[in-house]
């Protein structure tokens, strides 16, 4: 009888937690800022197309700034939202999902997925020397000569930009990408 | 006998409705969050970098992407659990089958066959294996590796032979580390509760040029469950320290892990005697002692190309009332990933390992002969993945060759499919044969316990067998994950193994022994691969997230095992061993909400069918945990475990009354230098 009267008293101390869960569920997600990696890193495709400059002539006048996804687009419809309606010097944002055998030169901004994590130097190869910003969340991206990595860290996505890789492809990062980021590599990757 | 009691199902009902009702109400309030491109595009790079996600969406890639079934348990999963010890934290994961035999002892099974050692299953730390070929398992209560060291468990159900080796036959079980550059700065913490009586745990992270490293030290002492006779013999108390180094370039990372240990571990053993004629039932603990060093060494040697190089060295040593066993482990390990063209990514790799042990004997009805014995391993694999259609289909091929010194040549090939249609979909399927090596005490045990006075003394021997052959599995699988929403996700599983030459006893014999004295009838049973059979099962693996600060998910887990007895064998209890071990139905859900006030407020919820050949009644059990980070650098937690009752049995294992597990409370403290 006391057994019986003991599992009834946690039971309902346990259901009375759960039930206040309901009064603050209301508030929970004014007082948390989280959102899914997937939004924080389309957010930061955007503001890098706007923190470096691409060569002149990379862009002819009324050609979209391309951003591609190659290979998984991990983004779904949140990329799109994200660069909805915004031109970068003029020219419109657009979001372009190439596959495996499609050709990535014409992207301002090429984005590999994870799924290409194999093939991360065939893609740099195939992009070298073109004016196109290389990002990944691969793990050993700016070790195959990649220019921006995404890290997660605690729970928190920031990138490391890798100078050199940028400069042999003519681009111009701001300095605040510099100041920004997690790790700033200088040296070429070793061969 | 099962029971379902209808007050505990009542109050599962409507801890469930509430539940429902939070999830209504929290729905509503997350439609709209910042999830929303428009207001995180708004933000400074800084800011960005700031917010807190809320998946870590690399770990779920490649999850999706493999083909077969695995499930990741990682460090927020493991505090939040409120869980002291590794085969507690397990329990979170579908497809295992994890009962608290006492408070020294686990039974944990992958896909049923679960046993005080879990033979079927490997469980690596970091890649060292600490699956014992003693008595092929799982000293649980050795492994006890502060959790908060812990990075993320990986469990793998199913036949993993192919990479893995011998031993992987029903899953693989992979703890890994935190590097040590995630643990910089000191922390310590503090547990205290009812059953588990005390855990500290303190560590110190650092950096000594471009080295990062870390040492910790811990203690636990935990208290007796409950026992109808009076015989609260399962203690359990642990000293350990260790560290790790990690340091890396551009192209290399080597890591240095090491521990030392010792364990005090409460237990009871039923033994005969010869003289005067009797079966004593031991109650003292034995203890276990010992220390490993491992070096990892990765280099990229090109484009697409890597190499990993791995070495430990592993002592143990078991000083028991009983027995003694002395062992030391070394082996060496490389693996090396290439792409070929732009088709296959191949890994291929060898290892060897050494594993010399001495048995001590101290009575004179418990001994493994020849005390001097030496495991030794030679293995080399390969595995292809190859892109059949660009990124939507793809094959994975691959075997495993491995020499072992009482089996010769294994071969545990597998084949595996993954068809990625959309983003949204992942279809698998599998066929893989595995196998596992015969233990010391299979071949060489020698194990008497008494059995009557009339007319002469009697004895029942267990008797270990030469002939006795490796265990094997082929297992057919197939799976499929999906996002039903962008905020539900489910992943289902279902398998078909195949077992034959499973562990039984074969048919005894009569011996008249006279030394030492008195004169004896020894009725002995070889062991023997007398046991084939099927088993077949579902896990259903749903995650909801309604909200970013509010995650609900859990499992329901179908298993039947169907076995008989092998033409020949007439052993009459294996069978029902094996078929009434493991639940035939576990379902679980598990809440966990953040809540304003840096609180989190964590609820699970657990169903566990019937163990007939275990006398274990089906049973419900809860438990609650109520989280708060004071400040930065402090956080503290209450927990309770097994609240639904004073006690219950989860499995009959020790000599004696079935030891039931008790209602636990404990309060935590955690504080951080950072």
């Amino acid at each position: 009888m006391i057994r019986r009267r003991t599992s009834r008293l946690s039971l309902a101390l346990a259901l009375a937690l759960l039930a206040s869960v309901s009064v603050a569920a209301r508030t929970v997600n004014d007082a948390q800022a989280r959102a899914s990696e997937s939004a924080v890193k389309a957010a930061y495709l955007f503001h890098f197309a706007q923190f470096v400059r691409w060569p002149a002539g990379a862009l002819a006048a009324g050609q979209p700034f391309t951003i591609c996804t190659v290979g998984r687009d991990p983004f779904g419809a949140t990329l799109d939202s994200t660069v909805a309606g915004e031109t970068i010097d003029g020219h419109r944002i657009v979001v372009a999902r190439l596959g495996r055998d499609a050709n990535p030169a014409r992207c301002q901004i090429a984005f590999l997925s994870s799924s290409e994590e194999g093939r991360a130097a065939a893609w740099i190869t195939t992009l070298g020397g073109g004016p196109t910003l290389t990002v990944s969340d691969m793990p050993d991206f700016i070790a195959h000569g990649g220019m921006l990595q995404f890290v997660v860290t605690d729970n928190r996505v920031r990138f490391e930009i890798n100078l050199s890789a940028a400069d042999a492809a003519g681009l111009m990062p701001s300095s605040e990408l510099a100041r920004v980021a997690a790790a700033v590599h200088r040296d070429p990757p070793g061969r | 006998m099962r029971r379902f009691p209808s007050r505990r199902v009542a109050c599962v009902l409507s801890l469930l409705a509430v539940a429902c009702s939070v999830a209504a109400l929290a729905a509503d309030a997350g439609r709209r969050g910042p999830d929303d491109g428009q207001s995180l595009k708004q933000m400074s790079l800084e800011d960005l970098g700031r917010i807190e996600v809320t998946s870590v969406s690399k770990d779920a890639e490649s999850v999706r992407r493999t083909p077969g079934a695995i499930y990741v348990i990682t460090q927020d999963d493991i505090r939040r659990s409120g869980a002291t010890s590794l085969p507690e934290v397990l329990r979170q994961a579908p497809g295992l089958e994890v009962a608290r035999i006492d408070t020294t002892h686990w039974s944990v099974g992958v896909r049923g066959f679960g046993d005080q050692f879990s033979k079927a299953v490997l469980v690596l730390v970091d890649g060292r294996s600490v699956y014992t070929p003693l008595f092929a398992g799982v000293f649980w209560a050795a492994q006890a590796l502060p959790l908060d060291e812990i990075d993320r468990i990986e469990i793998i159900r199913g036949p993993g032979g192919t990479i893995w080796g011998a031993n992987a036959v029903n899953g693989v079980i992979n703890v890994v580390t935190k590097a040590a550059n995630d643990t910089q700065g000191a922390r310590a913490a503090l547990t205290a509760g009812s059953v588990d009586r005390g855990v500290g745990t303190f560590r110190y992270g650092g950096r000594a040029g471009a080295v990062d490293y870390r040492v910790y030290g811990a203690g636990l002492r935990a208290d007796p469950q409950a026992h109808t006779d009076q015989q609260r013999f399962d203690t359990w108390r642990v000293g350990q320290a260790g560290g790790r180094a990690d340091w890396a370039n551009a192209r290399s990372a080597v890591t240095i892990t090491g521990d030392l240990y010792k364990v005090r571990v409460g237990q009871s053993v039923g033994l005969g005697v010869y003289d005067p004629p009797a079966q004593i039932v031991h109650y003292e603990p034995i203890e276990t002692s010992g220390g490993n060093v491992l070096a990892r060494w990765r280099r990229t040697l090109g484009a697409a190309s890597h190499l990993q190089i791995q070495a430990y060295v592993d002592r143990t040593r078991l000083a028991g009332p009983q027995i003694g066993e002395t062992r030391n482990t070394f082996d060496v390990d490389a693996v090396h990933h290439l792409t070929v063209g732009s088709r296959h990514a191949v890994t291929w790799g060898a290892g060897a390992r050494v594993s010399p042990s001495t048995v001590t004997r101290v009575v004179d009805t418990l001994d493994v002969t020849p005390h001097d014995q030496t495991a030794t391993i030679v293995s080399a694999f390969a595995q292809d993945e190859i892109a059949i259609a660009a990124d939507r289909l793809t094959a994975t091929i691959g075997t495993k060759l491995e020499r072992y010194t009482y089996t010769g040549l294994e071969v545990q090939p597998s084949v595996r499919l993954l068809w990625t249609p959309t983003v949204r979909h992942s279809l698998w399927t599998s066929v893989a044969r595995a196998v596992r090596t015969p233990s010391r005490l299979e071949r060489d045990l020698q194990l008497t316990g008494y059995l009557g006075a009339d007319p002469v003394p009697t004895y029942v021997r267990i008797a270990g067998n030469p002939e006795f052959a490796s265990e094997e599995l082929v297992g057919f699988e197939a799976g499929y994950r999906t996002n039903v929403t962008p905020s539900l996700y489910v992943d289902v599983a279902t398998f078909r193994n195949t077992h034959d030459r499973l562990e039984a006893f074969g048919t005894a014999s009569v011996l008249v022994e006279s030394t030492p004295p008195p004169l004896r009838a020894v009725l002995a049973f070889p062991y023997d691969n007398g046991v084939q059979g099927s088993s077949y099962g579902v896990e259903l693996t749903p995650t909801w997230k309604p909200l970013p600060a509010w995650q609900v998910r859990g499992f329901y887990s179908y298993l039947r095992i169907d076995v008989r007895n092998r033409p020949g064998n007439t052993d009459t209890t294996s069978v029902a061993t094996y078929e009434g071990s493991s639940p035939r139905h576990q379902v679980q859900v598990q809440s966990m909400l953040d809540l304003p006030g840096r609180l989190e407020l964590d609820a699970t919820i657990r169903r566990v069918s019937s163990l007939p050949a275990r006398q274990v009644d089906a049973y419900t059990s809860a438990n609650v945990r109520l989280g708060w980070r004071l400040t930065n650098s402090v956080q503290a937690a209450v927990s309770g475990t097994n609240l639904l009752s004073a006690s219950h049995p989860e499995f009959g294992h020790d000599p004696g009354p079935t030891v039931a597990i008790r209602r636990a409370f404990t309060v935590n403290v955690v504080w951080t230098s950072k």
